[in-house]
């Protein structure tokens, strides 16, 4: 009652004031200038008071800041330290046994990256959490699982900010590139002790070196690994089919380019033949941003590192980035099949794949659910997965020349523990139980990814569904971006150098003699160029 | 003397003198803003039609991008956000509570700064021009320590209002500068009178001089709704409780890495959202005009 | 900050311009009116005072002394050996890419003031004065106003259509006459001239809004006593209108360098990760960039004390130039 009151108090104020003034005009004035005020002041209150339904008394809020202990009925626990007043922060879901009133509680919090489709980052570990508190409850132990968390997925300035206040939640969600980054702040711990301790429980883990690989920082492992994706060679089945090709040829190309049978050379004849004959307006489009697809995935391919796990440095090696940018010479300016991509915007780049305008691209796994869900088509807006089947096809992408190795790019999600965790045993148990088949699969199927553990695959509904089990095999011929904090810095200059070889403002021999100098200009010791 | 055939011609020539002037006026304020026009016809075009659209006509008609105003807001395939409507709340709190602290801060200290000389004085106006060349980058981090050390992080809304106050902590020197100069311009006669009469200085300052600046006020009210209007750093950086983010953070998240951008519905979310500023803006420029008047024969 | 902020009070002189207090009781009315008046001045510059303080006072002095050390990911404060090394970096041009990023941002802050301070004084006059349909006034206003109501995001999302190589109006309009193939946002000159009217097209309806309402406080009797006496539209520009607005120019013209300097939103989310090759990143991107890319706060610390220094001697330039004197004493009795 009291602010409204206030309120009340305040409206008189001002018809007072008002009463006192004599001219009209400066009354309104003086109003409209108070009242801006005012609004402020009541938009607060009634802010205030919003906020304040779903959250227990306000006082308690306001105080509560540095509390640390919660009185309850009986005992006095030290709930969570979670700092203060969990009741205050979102609690997307709060999964809480219904009686137990003196029950110590574990704090699970999680900023898991857990958007649109992939929801279930957020939904499987919560679900972890109601299993073990169940488990907990029904063997009558005096302790929970507290579990909160939001859609978010960990960015720096957050973490930091978090981490200075003594927030940091137990589980980071983030892309692998931030385990170097997060490692060297001191912002998670590794877990190689907790990986051995648990090893049973990993047995069915990712086959493949690079995924562990990724989730390490300077030879300890930091992170569990929450999911996969790929980076394929899309293609227009249609137009290949005017260009005179038999589905039966269209269904064997996958297989061509795994063999290293069908390469780049061809792509480039075949997009050159599809442009004379003015079926597509380009041959080639890449991503417009700073990426890893293609310009990593060649580089790659041409036998580049890019990046020493043993000494944590990053690579250049000279040798493998030039023959790459003559690659992209090739294309943009010798055969003109793809244009300078940088400055086109995404919108560009998805509906003139989608409506037939370009042959290839250079996309993401993701970007076949994308065409399902965005209105890129300009008939039929969304396009059914049917359409889909009919008039796209996907490879990876074929070796630069015979000889070479066909190759993929992936950007493993990691699950990181904090080093503000209250109970990082815990945190790394739901992390991991978090990846069981049984919820990998449902992840996998929702988000278009690929699964973090090798049964998943085997998984009856994982084999259902026939794009992801049909780019599961890529996952042999992937690479992955290093984890180094100078990461983004060197994909930016890579993309930097990659745009002025394709405008044709440098020739490749002298781009990369300006890549290697400002690779050390801007990495420095942490870059080891190979000449 | 002049015939009535001359008298036709000097207004002919007057006309036509008004006319290439007026086309010269018009040209030089409209034909600049052709990109412009351009660009928000798109943004309109494409918030209406049903497939995503690269010229300005728009294709297949439809309002179906609006359908977050009544439903939750998809990213992707699923839900992002429950509802529309506390984004605008929050966003509405934000903007209008920055605006209302710095119409506040500004304009008593605006007014004591012209009005009065005192020690200091100098070095104040001086360093209030040099701060706003620092790099809001900066302030990030800083700022979080503060926070941090009064308790504020992360505490829903008690952190959506320290972001308003720092928001107005921030803007509020650039218009404090700039409500000097309002207050400049008020003659000294007008508050001398008041004094004379008995009035406190105070009420002298709230009766006679805030309604002269009107048009003053009216600016800075529509610089720091827009600038808490879209506010995005500092939303971004503090507020971890989902429940009180604005509606820059829920357009950063529709766009978010650029995948499975809806621009449809982008771009109708986008309208609604210049909307109220347009609204604002309207509203204010309107008593910018009529206070003038009061300005001078009052 | 409470040195500073006494230091002020302590130094507050109750002097008005104008005497009030005569008669027998003259002396004891001043020196109340003089207790009053101190209170007045301190409870109305407190809570400015603490903003700037809070606000900006500290982080300044942090960002000082980051500067000298080589602040990276873990936020430790380490000073570096030679204390002032990233200064040397900056200065020596042990960074290559120094020279390039002040080149650009010359031509970045000089052009686009131009249009801030010079062409925005224009559109004031104009839809202020020359327009005499306030409706339509109004309606262009609004028009020159939306850039800056726009969220970042969308305006960067507007622009990429905009300059789009095969569907962007720009291109097309571009390539009739003669300029075919231009990348816009990617060729430099072209790519450079984007950058301006971006941040112009945001810049000028703010001075434009500021001009307007100085105009709107001439008195109309002056206007028309002058039209009486035959003035041009043009005299009274000239004569009339510009003269009164000496403060304002030169408000907008040092409060929108400063903000050029300091500003890099824009041509960040519409140049992202091709800034350096299209010939837009300019000092205080660099600046981020170093920060939130590089996670080199140091260095980007010191990066910004440079580019708040030359801000300074800006800042000190104009002042001297428009007799910046004159202008911060105290308002007296005058139209």
């Amino acid at each position: 009652m009291a602010p409204q009151e206030k309120k009340k108090n305040l409206k008189q104020n001002i018809l007072e004031s008002e009463k006192i003034s004599r001219r009209e005009a400066l009354s309104t004035a003086g109003k409209v200038a108070i009242s801006a005020v005012v609004a402020g002041v009541v938009a607060g209150v009634g802010g205030y008071l919003a906020g304040s339904a779903a959250v227990p008394p306000p006082k308690t809020v306001t105080v509560t800041a540095a509390g640390k202990t919660v009185t309850v009925p009986g005992k006095t626990v030290t709930t969570t330290v979670t700092g203060p007043a969990p009741p205050a922060k979102t609690v997307t879901s709060t999964v809480t046994s219904t009686v137990a009133p003196a029950a110590a509680a574990i704090p699970i919090r999680i900023w898991p990256g857990a958007k649109g489709y992939d929801k279930y980052r957020l939904d499987n570990p919560k679900d972890v959490c109601a299993i073990l508190n169940n488990m907990l409850a029904s063997m009558g132990a005096n302790v929970k699982i507290d579990f909160s968390g939001v859609v978010e997925s960990a960015k720096l300035e957050k973490v930091i900010a978090a981490y200075k206040a003594k927030e940091l939640p137990e589980i980071l969600g983030a892309g692998h590139e931030w385990v170097g980054p997060f490692a060297e702040g001191g912002y998670i711990i590794p877990i190689d002790d907790y990986i051995e301790k648990y090893k049973l429980l990993l047995t069915d883990w990712f086959p493949y070196a690079w995924a562990w690989e990724a989730m390490r920082w300077k030879g300890k492992t930091y992170a569990v690994l929450q999911d996969t994706e790929c980076r394929p060679l899309y293609w227009r089945r249609d137009v290949l089919k005017k260009l005179g090709w038999s589905d039966a040829d269209l269904d064997a190309l996958p297989e061509k380019i795994r063999k290293g049978e069908w390469t780049m050379e061809d792509a480039i004849s075949v997009a050159k033949e599809a442009m004379d004959k003015g079926l597509v307006k380009w041959g080639f489009y890449h991503r417009p941003t700073p990426g890893a697809q293609p310009m990593f995935v060649f580089y790659v391919q041409y036998g580049g590192k890019i990046g020493d796990p043993d000494t944590g440095k990053l690579i250049a090696d000279k040798d493998a980035w030039l023959k790459t940018l003559e690659l992209f010479y090739k294309l943009a300016v010798e055969e003109k099949v793809m244009p300078a991509m940088a400055g086109t915007s995404w919108r560009t780049v998805h509906t003139d794949f989608v409506n037939g305008r370009v042959l290839f691209w250079f996309g993401g796994s993701w970007h076949w659910a994308e065409y399902q869900h965005v209105a890129y088509h300009e008939e039929l807006g969304k396009v059914p997965e049917e359409w889909e089947w009919e008039n796209l096809g996907f490879g990876l992408v074929p070796a630069p020349t015979k000889g070479l190795k066909p190759a993929t790019n992936t950007h493993p999600w990691a699950f990181m523990i904090s080093s503000q965790a209250k109970n990082p045993e815990v945190a790394f148990l739901v992390a991991v139980l978090q990846t069981m088949p049984t919820f990998d699969v449902r992840h996998c199927i929702y988000g278009g990814k690929l699964p973090s553990r090798a049964t998943t695959y085997s998984h009856p509904e994982f084999k259902k569904n026939k794009f992801l089990s049909s780019i599961v095999y890529m996952h042999e011929y992937t690479s992955v971006l290093f984890n180094h904090p100078k990461m983004p810095v060197y994909t930016r200059l890579a993309f930097d150098t990659v745009t002025s070889v394709e405008k044709g403002e440098k020739k490749p021999d002298k781009a990369v003699e300006d890549l290697m100098s400002a690779l050390r200009a801007e990495i420095g010791e942490e870059i080891v160029i190979k000449e | 003397m002049i015939t009535a055939e001359g008298y036709r011609k000097l207004i002919w020539k007057a006309k036509i003198k008004w006319l290439i002037g007026n086309i010269i006026v018009y040209s030089i304020v409209c034909i600049p803003l052709v990109p412009i026009i351009l660009m928000y016809g798109w943004l309109i075009a494409q918030a209406f039609s049903g497939v995503c659209i690269s010229s300005l006509i728009p294709q297949k008609l439809t309002l179906k991008n609006f359908y977050f105003l009544t439903g939750p807001i998809y990213w992707g395939g699923t839900p992002l956000y429950k509802s529309y409507w506390p984004l605008v709340r929050n966003t509405l709190l934000l903007a209008l509570g920055t605006t209302g602290l710095v119409v506040a801060i500004t304009s008593l200290a605006g007014y004591a700064i012209s009005r009065f000389e005192f020690k200091g004085r100098d070095p104040l106006l001086k360093s209030v021009v040099v701060v706003h060349s620092i790099p809001g980058v900066l302030f990030l981090i800083a700022l979080m320590y503060i926070l941090n050390t009064i308790g504020l992080y992360g505490k829903g809304f008690l952190t959506l209002l320290s972001v308003i106050i720092i928001k107005a902590g921030l803007e509020s020197p650039m218009y404090t500068w700039m409500l000097k100069g309002f207050f400049d311009s008020v003659p000294w006669e007008l508050e001398w009178a008041a004094l004379v009469d008995g009035c406190s200085r105070f009420t002298a300052w709230r009766k006679v001089v805030m309604p002269l600046i009107f048009p003053g006020i009216a600016a800075v009210s529509i610089f720091a709704f827009l600038s808490g209007w879209g506010e995005y750093l500092l939303v971004l950086t503090y507020i971890t409780d989902r429940k009180w983010y604005t509606l820059s953070l829920a357009l950063s998240e529709l766009t978010y890495q650029f995948k499975h951008v809806d621009y449809g519905m982008l771009a109708a979310f986008s309208l609604l959202y210049l909307l109220p500023a347009m609204i604002f803006f309207l509203l204010t420029q309107k008593y910018l005009m009529t206070m003038r008047i009061v300005a001078y024969k009052g | 900050m409470s040195k500073k902020f006494s230091n002020l009070l302590r130094g507050y002189v109750a002097k008005p311009k104008v005497s009030i207090s005569t008669g027998a009781l003259g002396g004891l009315k001043s020196f109340l009116k003089e207790k009053s008046r101190t209170f007045f001045v301190i409870a109305f510059l407190t809570p400015f005072l603490a903003a700037l303080t809070i606000m900006y006072g500290l982080p300044c002095a942090l960002s000082v002394l980051m500067s000298f050390t080589d602040m990276g990911l873990s936020f430790e404060l380490h000073f570096l050996n030679p204390l002032l090394k990233n200064y040397y970096t900056i200065f020596h041009v042990a960074d290559p890419r120094v020279p390039v990023v002040a080149q650009t941002t010359i031509l970045y802050v000089g052009c686009t003031l131009l249009i801030n301070a010079g062409f925005s004084l224009v559109l004031g006059v104009l839809t202020a004065y020359c327009i005499r349909n306030e409706n339509v006034a109004s309606v262009l206003r609004l028009l020159w106003f939306l850039p800056r109501m726009t969220p970042v995001i969308i305006y960067a999302l507007l622009w990429l259509w905009f300059t789009d190589p095969t569907y962007g109006p720009l291109s097309i309009v571009s390539s009739w006459i003669g300029l075919k193939g231009v990348r816009w946002l990617l060729d430099k000159p072209y790519s450079q001239l984007v950058m301006i009217a971006v941040n112009g097209y945001i810049g000028a309806s703010w001075g434009m809004v500021i001009y307007v309402s100085s105009i709107k406080t001439i008195p109309l009797e002056i206007i028309y006593a002058a039209k009486a006496d035959g003035a041009t539209d043009w005299d009274v520009i000239r004569r009339i209108i510009l003269p009164l607005l000496k403060w304002p120019i030169l408000f907008v013209t040092s409060w929108q360098t400063l903000s050029l300097i300091g500003s890099y939103t824009e041509i960040l989310a519409i140049w992202d990760g091709y800034s350096y090759t299209s010939g837009v990143e300019v000092w205080s991107l660099f600046t981020y960039h170093t920060a939130f890319e590089g996670y080199r706060f140091g260095y980007s610390a010191a990066l910004a004390i440079v580019m708040a220094t030359v801000a300074l001697i800006l800042v000190a330039i104009y002042f001297k130039v428009f007799g910046f004197k004159r202008m911060l004493e105290p308002s007296r009795i005058e139209v």
